[in-house]
């Protein structure tokens, strides 16, 4: 029997699933990994993060009260630069581009398999990136947003005109047309409403 | 949302369901087999017992929806 190496490498598990967050557990037992606390959902997890400081985030894309990119992106805007692994259950299209745009420096899927999850969390905890290949491209045409795309994208959600919206972020008409157009573009979309839905399915919004 | 989205949705949330219990199950039989501790043995086996009930509760609910008994 080889040597347990010393769990030196603290993880902070969310994932609102009992039965993974149990088997997420045993996976890291005898590892170099040690769970440095789990939480049910984002909003625990908030709390968490900053009393246990731990070295890797392993979130759970569908959270009961969020979405794990937001999650992360929310992290990321109040300076918290944990590496992050995210989890989903599903093959799905455009999710590493999502989770990177997010601050996401791995994906993993939930297959069961424990060396793929612990060899994600190798490569990230080690400063590098680990994104899951079996997750399809985003299509060509739904490119990243840009920060600016995104506040006008939500503010469009809100409802308000791209007059109320050149008001709000202090530029002029053409500039907002000029953003909401490209926004469209990106998004493979031709009306606001559909741009608000597409955003709403790929974790934007 | 059309109606191409809400089908796209409904099949990752189907999708995502269905998965879950099956990856647990997936998870756990590895480390049934690769642990020697007693009490790691046992939980896994009756992790595995708890989401196969799960996994076959979703099954009745798909064929309910999608093949109803007549």
């Amino acid at each position: 029997m080889g040597i347990t190496p010393q769990a030196t490498v603290a993880v902070l598990l969310v994932e609102d699933d009992a039965m993974v967050r149990g088997w997420v557990r045993m996976s890291l037992e005898g590892t170099e990994f040690r769970l440095a606390g789990e939480a049910s959902s984002a909003g625990e997890a908030l709390e968490l993060v900053p009393r246990r400081v731990p070295d890797v985030l392993l979130v759970d894309y569908r959270l009961p009260d969020q979405v794990g990119t937001e999650f992360l992106r929310d992290r990321r805007r109040s300076g918290d630069s944990t590496p992050a692994v995210l989890m989903t259950a599903n093959a799905e299209q455009g999710f590493n581009e999502l989770a990177r745009e997010a601050g996401a420096q791995g994906t993993s899927m939930k297959t069961g398999r424990a060396e793929e999850l612990l060899n994600a969390l190798r490569l990230v905890a080690a400063g590098g990136t680990a994104f899951d290949a079996r997750h399809p491209r985003r299509p060509a045409g739904l490119a990243a947003l840009s920060p600016r795309e995104r506040e006008v994208l939500r503010l469009m959600a809100g409802g308000a005109t791209n007059r109320e919206i050149a008001e709000q972020l202090d530029v002029g008409a053409e500039t907002i047309k000029t953003l909401v157009a490209r926004t469209f573009t990106k998004l493979g979309v031709r009306k606001r409403a559909e741009a608000v839905a597409v955003a709403h399915e790929l974790g934007i919004l | 949302m059309t109606a191409a989205e809400d089908r796209e949705q409904e099949r990752s949330q189907l999708e995502h369901d269905l998965k879950t219990p099956l990856a647990v199950i997936i998870g756990y039989g590895e480390l049934v087999g690769s642990r020697d501790d007693e009490r790691s043995r046992l939980e896994a086996s009756r992790m595995i017992v708890e989401a196969a009930e799960r996994l076959s509760g979703e099954v009745d609910a798909l064929l309910d929806r999608f093949l109803p008994r007549l």
